[in-house]
């Protein structure tokens, strides 16, 4: 059995780790990648298979960026980026046609989307600069843990009040409301998740600042 | 009472006036605006519009707790989103529904933007929007003026669902209502739209008292009338177009109650009479290709994004005259001055 100081200190660190995914979170405090958030997250099946492709994609984008000469210019470490973008996407598509043959067809053209994605061109052209070769790794995942979160977050709250439904299984007995699946309520919902975000940054700051002080 | 000296913050006004007496005029006008659907529809009427006032303010002192700032009793401006909301529903909507409606349009439309002047979009108008969207069909199920509706619960059994003017019109048909049910509102229609000698007498008071200005409403109904003329709906004659757009789903309501908010209106002449103009032929637009009746609202907040825009074309169409003006008085003065 664990000692208590241990579970504190686990949960502590479990606190800190979602308080930091949320307040460095690229969506919702950077405002990139609003586009498949706001119009396909209507379902948690959705939000799982775009995440997993961002996943797929992002981290080693991230990675090899970061063994990128410093002085390439930026448009051309943009098109690189893109070029590898595009080399990793087609295992991304293969793995979300395998496991999620049916919502490949309702995501359209926003799965290729992934590829040209305005997180990825941004983290490419600010990792150039991190010498640690470590730490891109840990962003990568960090960001991609991030955009679940919010990714899964809206397609939860989407689908459970837009259809009564939660992985397209009826929980409550409504017929549910169709304007939480229209961009829109995307746009709303997303917009309140960004106030709270924030609320959650400047606490998380004030405390550091407080710590240090 | 502290007046208004500076122009500095919304909403703005261009008169000797405050915030309150300006909100005052607006709320003189709704016990006349609610009359005529209190004849028409019963005690009904008077539910909705106590429920939505119930649920503006909740939400209004809610968000006021939330933010940790003081809640001001003479801000009215909940209370005017409140009355204008189950005016633009049926009588025989159910209470949840406007109960949603208010509450979408304090905690959506107006806290999130920073409350009273900041609002982008007219608070009233994104409720109804909301409400219309999700459940068209409670929302566009009107019944006939004449037939008092039961206060609590269900409508009543003998009650029918009628076709409305506008319902006519979206199927390409010429409304047979007489002009003298149109004035007074003997007409299937949400609750305070139809009546149009009301609407006409309130913004007669309104223009009077200058808490509205002409060029927004002058705006909407040029908007509708040259639009319903060029491309009429119905084949019985471009004139008789213009009367039955005109007078049909919530065209002069809105243009006098909801497209003249100071807060989300231009603030130039110019862009006023642009941006009434806008609305009215979005509202056109919205009629030829939408599947709602009543579709100002919608309308309104896609023109409302347009505001600070439209501001600065006014204030470039201003300067544009006013230029042309000194020009034309420079050459006039020159040319006295050789006469001499």
């Amino acid at each position: 059995m664990h000692s208590p100081t241990f579970l504190k200190k686990t949960l502590n660190n479990t606190k800190k780790l979602l308080t930091r995914l949320i307040s460095e979170n690229p969506i919702l405090i950077g405002g990139l990648s609003l586009g498949p958030i706001v119009a396909i997250s209507t379902s948690l099946k959705t939000g799982v298979s775009l995440s997993l492709t961002f996943a797929i994609i992002f981290v080693p984008i991230i990675i090899i960026s970061s063994f990128l000469p410093v002085k390439l210019s930026k448009s051309l470490r943009l098109i690189i980026c893109s070029l590898l973008s595009c080399l990793f996407f087609v295992p991304a598509l293969y793995f979300a046609q395998t496991i999620f043959p049916e919502v490949n067809d309702k995501v359209g053209v926003f799965l290729p989307l992934m590829v040209v994605n305005p997180i990825i061109s941004f983290k490419s052209e600010q990792i150039s600069r991190i010498k640690n070769k470590l730490s891109p790794a840990l962003e990568s995942l960090k960001i991609s843990f991030g955009f679940t979160l919010v990714m899964c977050t809206v397609s939860v709250i989407r689908e459970i009040i837009g259809k009564g439904t939660i992985w397209d299984k009826p929980i409550f007995n409504i017929s549910g409301n169709v304007s939480f699946l229209l961009p829109f309520m995307g746009f709303i919902i997303i917009g309140f998740l960004a106030a709270a975000a924030k609320k959650v940054r400047l606490k998380y700051y004030n405390n550091d600042e407080e710590a240090e002080g | 009472m502290k007046r208004i000296q500076k122009l500095t913050k919304a909403p703005f006004l261009r008169h000797d006036g405050t915030i309150r007496s300006f909100m005052g005029d607006m709320l003189v006008v709704m016990p006349f605006l609610y009359a005529m659907p209190l004849f028409f529809y019963g005690f009904r009427v008077i539910k909705s519009l106590l429920i939505s006032i119930i649920f503006c303010y909740g939400s209004d002192m809610l968000c006021y707790r939330v933010k940790k700032g003081k809640f001001d009793f003479s801000d009215m401006s909940a209370l005017i989103t409140a009355s204008l909301i189950p005016l633009m529903l049926p009588a025989s909507v159910e209470s949840w529904v406007i109960m949603v409606a208010a509450v979408f349009a304090i905690l959506v439309a107006k806290h999130p933007f920073g409350a009273l002047g900041n609002n982008p979009f007219n608070p009233a108008a994104v409720g109804f929007c909301f409400v219309a969207i999700s459940w068209p069909e409670k929302v566009f199920s009107f019944t006939k003026p004449g037939v008092w509706l039961n206060v609590f619960g269900k409508i009543g059994e003998d009650v029918k669902i009628v076709n409305t003017m506008a319902d006519s019109l979206m199927n390409n048909g010429r409304p047979f209502t007489k002009a003298m049910d149109i004035f007074s509102g003997n007409h299937a229609g949400a609750m305070g739209v139809t009546c149009i000698i009301v609407l006409l007498a309130c913004a007669g008071f309104l223009l009077y008292r200058k808490t509205i200005n002409y060029q927004i409403p002058l705006g909407v109904v040029v908007g509708i009338a040259v639009t319903a003329f060029l491309f009429p709906r119905i084949t019985t004659g471009r004139f008789e177009s213009i009367w039955f757009e005109l007078t049909s789903g919530m065209a002069i309501f809105g243009a006098l109650f909801l497209a003249t908010e100071p807060v989300t209106s231009p603030k130039h002449p110019y862009a006023k009479l642009i941006y009434g103009f806008l609305i009215g032929i979005g509202t056109m637009l919205f009629r030829f290709y939408g599947k709602m009746e009543n579709c100002l609202p919608f309308a309104l907040l896609i023109v409302n994004s347009l505001t600070p825009f439209l501001d600065k074309i006014g204030m470039a169409i201003d300067s544009y005259v006013d230029r042309g003006f000194r020009k034309e008085k420079t050459i006039k003065s020159a040319g006295g001055a050789k006469n001499a």
